[in-house]
């Protein structure tokens, strides 16, 4: 009979019970779905990965001879026909190509014992596919490290087969048999592909990780050889011993060696690896902070609806009930009703882990397999948070059935004020009655006041945050692009004689090979006068002109190296170093370039032999690809681009609105658990002749108020967790988040968040209005 | 100042209807210091409401000067209790985490042309309580910031449902006092309901009513001080 009470009890108070279940519920579901979703990856990948002979280091070098070998009886014979870039070694005189190689390889090896090395090829190509600008990574099978996997299928053998990425094939609806065009060639599809150094597809240095515009690429060895496509190279390395790669290099005794990058902190091979553990770390934290906030409520709730039954529960204490026969009703409806929450949490949970591992491979470049159900996690998503509410509340109930039968009959009287109280009391001295009504009540209660303030606070860092990721991923790929004039980005093909560029072409120099300190930089060579690639600044103004004599670098160099405007940089090319004065940063986010005058550059770079020597032509319209070996068009890139974008966006929108979800569910909770303590207070305000709005205003807009002051509490929090952030991705991947603080998004997630207190006080405004006036007459207690 | 005809307040509850005010006819005048006696469940707490505009009746109706409160709508009715009317109740309805003189100043807040709130405080005898907080006086002294309370922003009538049914006789008579004064001094009507009739004896005029009707009206011709009343 006592426990239908209380469940009756209870069920008057449904929308606050669902309102707690929603909050529990996402404890659960959060933490089910985060593990499930990366245990789904994180199996499959370990196997995957050591199976492959996953590189443990890689080693960057220079794709160009060095001044060392410059020397090399074999080289200088190639160098007298201007042949200096590995890629133009390899095509006339390969043989000589492979000698270099084994004699880098060789050099590093004696250096550098207990490690070994094979040369990493690959081939980059821009095509078309299905009407969009597409990027395929061609790898040369290797031998002994990063072997390929074949996810399905088998590898081609003939050199009209091919194998492509399973999520690139799936993407395009491309199918084992199908048939694949690239540069006009068509191949049939054998099997699905994977290369365990490119987890991420990052086969350029735009951050374009879109699995459905890039394909990883595996052809016959002879096939790989004759595609024409601009070729690179690196030495993966692997350790022989336990002993981990010291990345800090003697450049003297290594001089082709630009990078020496460990896969843990290299994010094309190594992102997973963090992702991984990041994954779980913020699940884990996520859903702890969510079940804390849930179990605060919990208890709170158990507090308010024990206190309104004090009236009922001394009778039944005067009737002879013992303390835990009066208990256990309440216990039971909790922890059920919180056991039910967490189940409901799981199973969505599990359901939605399916969909977040599909979304981690929509980036990541991994096999995946079904997700198993996991008794630990079942464990720990539902027993852990049940075990802390039933402790909680459990302990609430025992201390409020510990007063006497005559305690509990008379009304309940507040004998002491909280700190807060105090200090706003003393804040407030010289205001209103009823100003004093207003923030005094909203905070008596410190539990109360405290999972309120945490609440808007988070929902206030996800909402900023999400306005700060607004577009992020554009000014990380291609939001440049927008700022220049060029249509097509082509390089020459220096093994053919060039015609001299046209009207409405511009030459560029690229020269990617120099320092600043131990950084590699490019330096790219333009016209100050140029029209067609011009240099903005992060307002907008147009810098070109600053590179007359000085120097404009990218705003990613500028932070990576903390270079300010005015600073002397000393770059240095070959063995030479040049001094310039950086006059401006462009608002990039891709590269780290350093913009010079283009004859300047020339000349430093042929050491003054010549100031007219260019890479390519930036055009309006596209050059004849007979004189070019590579044109990019800046559409395709921009198009390429796009998908990422609306991925950012999805990630934006689940952000506000589970913070509004959590937001408004803690509002609701806590103004109407606010109206249920003031009920008598609110009867007397009517009584007394407040008019509505005046009373809904004193019960609920001081939550308003405190909502602001966390609002605006919240922002330094959110900025100095943003800046954290860049910095963790600066140092771990080299990489700068440019997410950007817009004081007018200030404004926006204001209005958001007036939204939520609007949605979440609503239907206490309603209860407010119900109350009748006659309640002031019956026996009162605050 | 208030003039009640025909004035009747039936309850449904489900099929049964019970009479609570049965077709009262009344009048209060201006500064008239009102006692309502009655038993329990005679209807004076009824009366009290419908008056005060905390009820509605369900036919007569109730003029207050000119105005016929019948019409108005809720929101009239607030304007109206917020001009003209003052409670104090038997529990004393104060705000736990206000002090003294802030209970006061909510009261006064609302007012048009509100009373001093410190001169208040000394009429009730709590100056030196202002800055105590409701936990911390005695049912006498929370009683009186009531009173204080329901002055404050200066109401032409002071409604008062049992105001000392919850004291003993020493408080009782220090609240009965203070209302007596604010009756003479300030001109304020009183209208107060209780079951103790040694009360009545300080009235102007005393109501009886039983079963929802008036059954008798009293006019005093000599009143006594709340001091000098026989408590019962």
């Amino acid at each position: 009979m006592l426990l239908k009470n209380v469940l009756k009890t209870l069920q008057r108070k449904w929308m606050q019970l669902a309102a707690i279940g929603i909050i529990v519920i996402f404890s659960s579901m959060i933490y089910t779905m985060m593990f499930y979703g990366l245990s789904g990856i994180a199996e499959p990948t370990t196997t995957y990965l050591e199976e492959s002979v996953q590189e443990d280091f890689s080693v960057e070098m220079l794709s160009m001879v060095t001044a060392e070998e410059s020397q090399y009886p074999i080289v200088r014979n190639l160098l007298s026909r201007n042949i200096y870039t590995l890629e133009d070694i390899k095509k006339s005189e390969p043989v000589t190509f492979q000698k270099l190689m084994d004699s880098r390889i060789k050099s590093f090896e004696e250096i550098y014992s207990g490690f070994s090395l094979e040369l990493r090829e690959y081939k980059t190509l821009d095509f078309e596919y299905g009407g969009k600008s597409n990027k395929a990574l061609i790898a040369k099978d290797s031998e002994r490290i990063n072997l390929s996997y074949m996810e399905e299928g088998v590898k081609p053998s003939k050199d009209n087969e091919i194998a492509l990425n399973k999520i690139y094939a799936d993407k395009n609806l491309i199918k084992i048999g199908d048939s694949f065009t690239l540069e006009n060639r068509s191949y049939k599809v054998t099997g699905f592909v994977l290369f365990p150094d490119y987890t991420l597809p990052t086969f350029d240095n735009t951050f374009n990780v879109d699995t459905g515009l890039q394909v990883l690429v595996l052809m016959t060895d002879r096939e790989y050889e004759d595609i024409d496509a601009k070729e690179g190279f690196r030495l993966s390395g692997t350790n022989l011993t336990d002993s981990e790669i010291d990345t800090a290099y003697d450049k003297d005794k290594l001089p082709f060696v630009t990078q020496i990058i460990r896969t843990a902190t290299n994010m094309r091979s190594g992102a997973i690896y963090d992702e991984l553990t990041q994954g779980r770390v913020t699940g884990l934290v996520l859903s702890i902070f969510i079940a804390a906030i849930a179990v605060i409520i919990v208890s709170i709730m158990i507090s308010n609806l024990l206190h309104s039954e004090r009236g009922q529960i001394g009778i039944l204490k005067a009737m002879g009930y013992r303390r835990l026969e009066i208990a256990v009703p309440y216990f039971l409806s909790v922890v059920i009703m919180a056991f039910i929450m967490l189940i409901i949490g799981y199973i969505i949970g599990s359901y939605y882990a399916e969909p977040l591992k599909r979304l981690y491979l929509d980036f990541y470049l991994l096999p995946a397999v079904r997700i198993a159900q996991s008794i630990t996690v079942f464990a720990t998503a539902i027993f852990v948070p049940l075990f802390f509410f039933a402790v909680f509340s459990g302990a609430i109930i025992y201390r409020m059935l510990g007063e006497g039968p005559l305690e509990l009959l008379k009304p309940h009287e507040t004998t002491s004020l909280n700190w807060l109280s105090k200090y706003v009391s003393r804040l407030l001295t010289k205001a209103k009655g009823k100003t004093k009504f207003k923030y005094l009540h909203a905070i008596r209660s410190t539990g109360s006041f405290a999972i309120f303030f945490i609440g808007i606070m988070f929902s206030t860092l996800l909402i900023t945050f999400s306005f700060m990721m607004n577009g992020m991923m554009e000014r990380m790929t291609v939001g440049y692009l927008h700022n220049v004039d060029y249509k097509y980005q082509s390089y020459a093909d220096f093994t053919k004689r060039i015609p001299e560029p046209k009207s409405g072409e511009e030459k560029f120099l690229i020269y990617p090979f120099a320092y600043i300190g131990d950084k590699v930089v490019s330096l790219e060579g333009l016209s100050p006068e140029n029209r067609l690639y011009k240099l903005y600044n992060e307002s907008g103004e147009d810098i070109t002109g600053h590179i007359q004599n000085d120097a404009v670098i990218t705003k990613q160099l500028s932070l990576k190296l903390d270079i300010r405007e005015g600073d002397t940089i000393k770059i240095k090319v070959n063995k030479d170093y040049y001094s310039f004065t950086v006059a401006g940063f462009t608002d990039e986010y891709t590269s780290d370039t350093v913009y010079l005058n283009i004859s300047r550059l020339s000349n430093i770079v042929s050491e003054n032999k010549t100031s007219r020597l260019y890479s390519g032509i930036y055009s309006t319209s596209e050059p004849s690809s007979e004189y070019y070996s590579m044109i990019i068009s800046k559409e395709g890139i921009i198009e390429q681009s796009k998908s990422m974008a609306n991925y950012t966006d999805f990630m934006i929108n689940i952000m506000i609105w589970s913070s509004a979800v959590i937001s408004a569910s803690i509002l609701f909770v806590l103004t109407s658990f606010t109206v249920e303590k003031n009920y008598y207070a609110i009867s007397l305000l009517k009584v007394l002749g407040y008019k509505r709005r005046e009373v809904n205003s004193m019960i609920l807009n001081s939550y308003f108020v405190y909502a602001l002051i966390s609002y605006a509490a919240s922002m330094p929090i959110a900025l100095a967790i943003l800046k954290w952030m860049e910095t963790l991705f600066l140092e771990e991947y080299g990489i700068i988040i440019p997410l950007k603080f817009n004081p007018a998004d200030m404004l926006k997630g204001l209005a958001i968040l007036v939204a939520i207190f609007l949605i979440g006080t609503y239907a206490s405004r309603r209860k407010i209005a119900n109350i009748p006036l006659q309640e002031v007459l019956k026996t009162y207690g605050e | 100042m208030i003039v009640l005809t025909g004035v009747s307040k039936i309850y449904k509850s489900g099929e049964v209807e019970t009479a609570a005010l049965k077709n009262i006819n009344l009048t209060i005048g201006e500064g008239e210091f009102v006692v309502i006696l009655g038993p329990s469940g005679s209807g004076k707490s009824t009366l009290l409401n419908v008056i005060s505009g905390l009820d509605t009746v369900t036919s007569g109706k109730i003029m207050f000067r000119d105005e016929n409160l019948t019409d108005l709508s809720e929101d009239e009715m607030t304007e109206f209790r917020r001009e003209h009317l003052g409670f104090i109740f038997q529990q004393y309805n104060l705000l736990q985490n206000l002090t003294v003189y802030e209970n006061v100043q909510i009261g006064s807040d609302i007012g048009k042309n509100p009373l001093d709130i410190d001169e208040l405080l000394g009429k009730v005898g709590l100056t030196a309580a202002r800055n105590k907080y409701p936990h911390q006086l005695s049912g006498g002294e929370q009683q009186r910031v009531s009173v204080a309370r329901s002055l404050a922003k200066n109401p032409d009538i002071i409604f008062c449902d049992e105001p000392t049914g919850s004291l003993d006789e020493q408080n009782s008579k220090q609240v009965l006092r203070v209302l007596q004064e604010l009756n003479i001094e300030y001109k304020k009507t009183v209208v107060v309901i209780t079951h103790n009739t040694g009360i009545s004896a300080m009235a102007d005029k005393v109501i009886r009513m039983n079963s929802g009707i008036i059954t008798d009206i009293e006019i005093n011709k000599v009143k006594i001080n709340a001091q000098d009343i026989e408590w019962g």
